[in-house]
């Protein structure tokens, strides 16, 4: 009889840190698609005002990182990540096929930014990546 | 020999309940603001390589020369626990200097100007 309630207590304990381990797993890989975009875009803006081409560089590294995430072409583990605690990038993690649109059409922006080390094109194409963002 | 060790444990706690004393007021005065001049906030050895390079490519600096462009009146800047403490930076994703600046810098709709 003693035996059983100490097998039900432990089946409930197991259970119990069984279902904890299970939703802190579920919060951590909860995404925010939106925020990230958002992200991306203030990089985008910060990039089109920076100063110097290799401010410009590093903000859109920055918006490329949080549209692609860790694992998605083009991220550049040497650049920070501003969305690394919000998601697997913007466009892995959106679902909505319009807004996969507009994120990879800037996206296409940032890269050809990033490809240019003429300071007014490459902020040019900072701007045309923020728009392409709203 | 009894009198020696009561002696030596009266000096250890003694010496605990300082160190105690120093922790508390510390703390309170962080969170009070009235933290000394010189707060440093970004400390390199705690940032990534990253970071560190995105923090020099901005020209964060811990005190902004300009008082009416600080860290404290930048959009992207959210408050710690009293005035003076170090705040986040939502750019850097990391801490910040509340009378700090970098080249991101951006009013805040309710900016306040350090005097």
């Amino acid at each position: 009889m003693q035996q059983r309630s100490r097998l039900a207590t432990h089946l409930s304990l197991a259970g119990i840190v069984t279902g904890s381990l299970m939703y802190s797993l579920a919060a951590a890989q909860a995404a925010d698609p939106a925020q990230e975009a958002a992200t991306a875009a203030t990089h985008a803006g910060l990039a089109a005002q920076g100063a110097a081409i290799e401010q410009v560089h590093m903000h859109l590294h920055h918006t490329v990182n949080c549209l692609v995430g860790p694992k998605g072409q083009g991220f550049d583990a040497k650049e920070a990540n501003p969305c690394q605690k919000l998601g697997n990038g913007a466009i892995p993690d959106t679902t909505d096929s319009a807004l996969k649109a507009k994120e990879s059409a800037a996206l296409a922006k940032a890269e050809a930014g990033l490809k240019s080390n003429d300071l007014t094109a490459a902020r040019k194409a900072a701007t045309e990546a923020q728009a392409a963002l709203k | 020999m009894d009198h020696d060790s009561g002696e030596a444990r009266r000096g250890t706690l003694r010496r605990l309940s300082a160190c105690c004393v120093a922790a508390a007021t510390s703390g309170i005065s962080v969170a009070l603001g009235t933290e000394p001049e010189g707060l440093v906030c970004a400390r390199p050895g705690a940032l990534s390589e990253a970071q560190q390079r995105q923090r020099r490519l901005d020209n964060y600096t811990e005190k902004s020369p300009d008082p009416g462009k600080t860290c404290r009146a930048c959009r992207f800047f959210t408050p710690g626990l009293g005035a003076a403490a170090c705040g986040q930076c939502a750019i850097f994703d990391g801490p910040a200097n509340p009378k700090g600046k970098c080249d991101d810098w951006a009013a805040r709709p309710d900016a306040q100007i350090d005097r």
